[in-house]
């Protein structure tokens, strides 16, 4: 006889594969053998993680096919099975596993939209914050602007691909034109991801504003994040690129340096 | 939509002794626009675990036109691993936020070593487990600070080394932990079937005094061959063999708050409303016995 420990053990071992030995012996058959009876199990863990994988990346479903979907689904959950009581997290090594699966095929692209629809499900369930006005800035002295950093919207992702995910990705929505033709070497793509009211936004931005908020983003500082622009464009306009991306309500607070 | 009041204080909502039904994403608008005469609602909890966003704004309106039950698939009571620290504050701060009438979780178990199979898996029916289980609501009462409700579940198999039945099982959990029951009539007629037990045996053996909440749902057959086991989809319509058992558990315990569970396939809300009251007119049905 199993403590509970060993028989909760011996249950997800054999409800994850298909040898329970341990655990058969502890299953009333009673008209149904004990195998059948783990099977049940077996198959509700494995459709249950499969739909919400299905659900969480609609878009990959569409471009791969279902069988696909649910073999490859089936090899990333063995992988990777679910370490959470809220499955909605089950998704989130997705995209890693399918850019390690598909690297080199004609395919990789896969990986940066399963990136995309990731990032979706974060926003959607990210804090709010309200949002910030430019003009807060006019209480810091012009001589602190390059040592300020900023806070990123908690609802707000970027996503940067050499393909052009946010075309696929809107190509593949329920409501799309059928039948578009996209070139997977058409073009790279930065996406914002930002949730607004109820709704997600995404929206392609110019490579240099993609660069400054993605340095300020990662707590970078603003002369620092302005080097990261200029690096893209050396032409930049800092200021109309601050102000634009400040007017998408991407940043909600910032950080003036300490007086010395 | 937002929601602006998150933090006003208010008094929940008494559960009424009616038919309340299941809440899903699909129906927020209508319930919002359309709102159909129905006891109360019912959110898994996990559902509304985010941080922000549309769906906690839904919740918090709804909660406004209807007493509402927050319901946990996810916590895994039963498990031999230590509570999930970040689901239970997720928890608490819903039930801050949304002050449910009733809260509720399952007599069953999820996961081991990190591992969850997100799934309501039994428990042996042992000294050990009781045990596990009182001490596990304890903790969770005193978290949350309020009484929750404990369902049992179907099941598809029973383990040999059981020293009580379910509903021995169930009745000293109460008894012990002061925890209320929440009774799914479809699980207990299911189960019967799965493993050859009588139905109105185990609702005879249940203390009217623990029950806060019965359970409806419809269920599937699955047949392999020369055997079939019937399995709790949540898909369909609840089954005759159910309302019967539901009359029979009704006579016994009395008007209960009674949910309507449908959360696979789900219909149209009318459908589901229209299921609803068929559950009201079995209570009503009661009471004109009764008077």
């Amino acid at each position: 006889m199993l403590m509970l420990r060993d028989l909760q053990r011996a249950f997800v071992q054999g409800a994850l594969s298909n040898a329970a030995p341990a655990l058969i012996a502890e299953i009333i058959g009673a008209g149904i053998a004990p195998e059948h009876r783990l099977a049940i199990y077996r198959n509700n863990a494995v459709e249950g993680f499969l739909k919400t994988l299905q659900a969480t990346f609609p878009t990959i479903v569409r471009l791969s096919g279902e069988n696909w979907f649910r073999q490859v689904g089936r090899q990333y959950m063995h992988r990777h099975p679910s370490r959470s009581g809220n499955i909605h997290y089950v998704g989130e090594h997705f995209p890693s596993f399918l850019e390690a699966q598909l690297a080199g095929s004609s395919y990789e692209y896969f990986a940066d939209v399963a990136r995309l629809e990731w990032a979706y499900q974060e926003v959607l369930v990210a804090a709010d914050h309200p949002s910030f006005e430019l003009s807060a800035l006019a209480l810091v002295a012009p001589s602190d602007y390059g040592a300020l950093t900023f806070s990123a919207h908690p609802a707000m992702r970027l996503v940067q691909s050499q393909f052009p995910v946010l075309a696929i990705w809107r190509a593949n929505q329920p409501d799309a034109a059928p039948n578009e033709r996209i070139a997977l070497d058409q073009g790279s793509s930065r996406v914002l991801l930002i949730r607004r009211e109820d709704h997600v936004e995404l929206r392609e931005l110019p490579p240099a504003d993609f660069a400054l908020l993605a340095a300020l983003a990662r707590g970078e500082s603003l002369e620092q994040a302005a080097e990261c622009a200029f690096e893209i464009d050396p032409q930049v306009a800092l200021d109309a690129t601050l102000g634009r991306i400040v007017s998408l309500g991407t940043l909600v607070d910032f950080t003036a340096p300490a007086k010395q | 939509m937002r929601s602006t009041a998150h933090n006003v204080i208010r008094t929940p909502r008494p559960m009424p002794a009616r038919a309340g039904i299941g809440l899903r994403a699909q129906h927020h608008e209508d319930l919002l626009r359309d709102r159909p005469d129905i006891g109360w609602l019912e959110a898994h909890s996990e559902n509304y675990f985010a941080d922000g966003g549309a769906q906690i704004d839904y919740l918090l309106a709804l909660r406004e036109l209807y007493p509402l039950s927050l319901h946990g698939v996810g916590l895994s009571l039963g498990s031999v691993d230590p509570l999930d620290r970040d689901h239970l504050w997720r928890l608490k701060r819903l039930v801050h936020l949304a002050e449910p009438a009733l809260v509720s979780e399952h007599l069953s178990w999820g996961a081991i070593d990190g591992t969850h199979l997100n799934d309501l898996l039994p428990l042996p029916y042992t000294e050990e487990a009781l045990q596990h289980m009182v001490t596990r609501v304890g903790e969770l009462q005193d978290y949350l600070g309020r009484q929750v409700l404990i369902e049992n579940v179907s099941s598809y198999l029973q383990f040999a080394n059981a020293q009580l039945t379910e509903w021995e099982f169930l009745r000293t959990l109460a008894e012990r932990s002061d925890c209320g029951l929440l009774l799914d009539v479809n699980n207990v007629y299911v189960s019967s079937q799965n493993h050859g037990f009588d139905a109105r045996e185990y609702i005879a053996h249940i203390d009217a005094r623990h029950v806060r909440e019965i359970h409806l749902a419809g269920h599937s057959v699955n047949t392999h061959g020369d055997f079939s086991i019937l399995i709790d989809t949540h898909s369909r319509p609840v089954s005759d063999a159910v309302w019967d058992l539901y009359a029979f558990t009704i006579a016994r315990l009395g008007r209960v708050p009674t949910l309507i569970e449908w959360d696979s396939d789900v219909p149209a809300l009318p459908v589901l409303v229209a299921e609803g009251h068929r559950a009201d007119r079995f209570m009503e049905a009661l009471h004109a016995h009764a008077a």
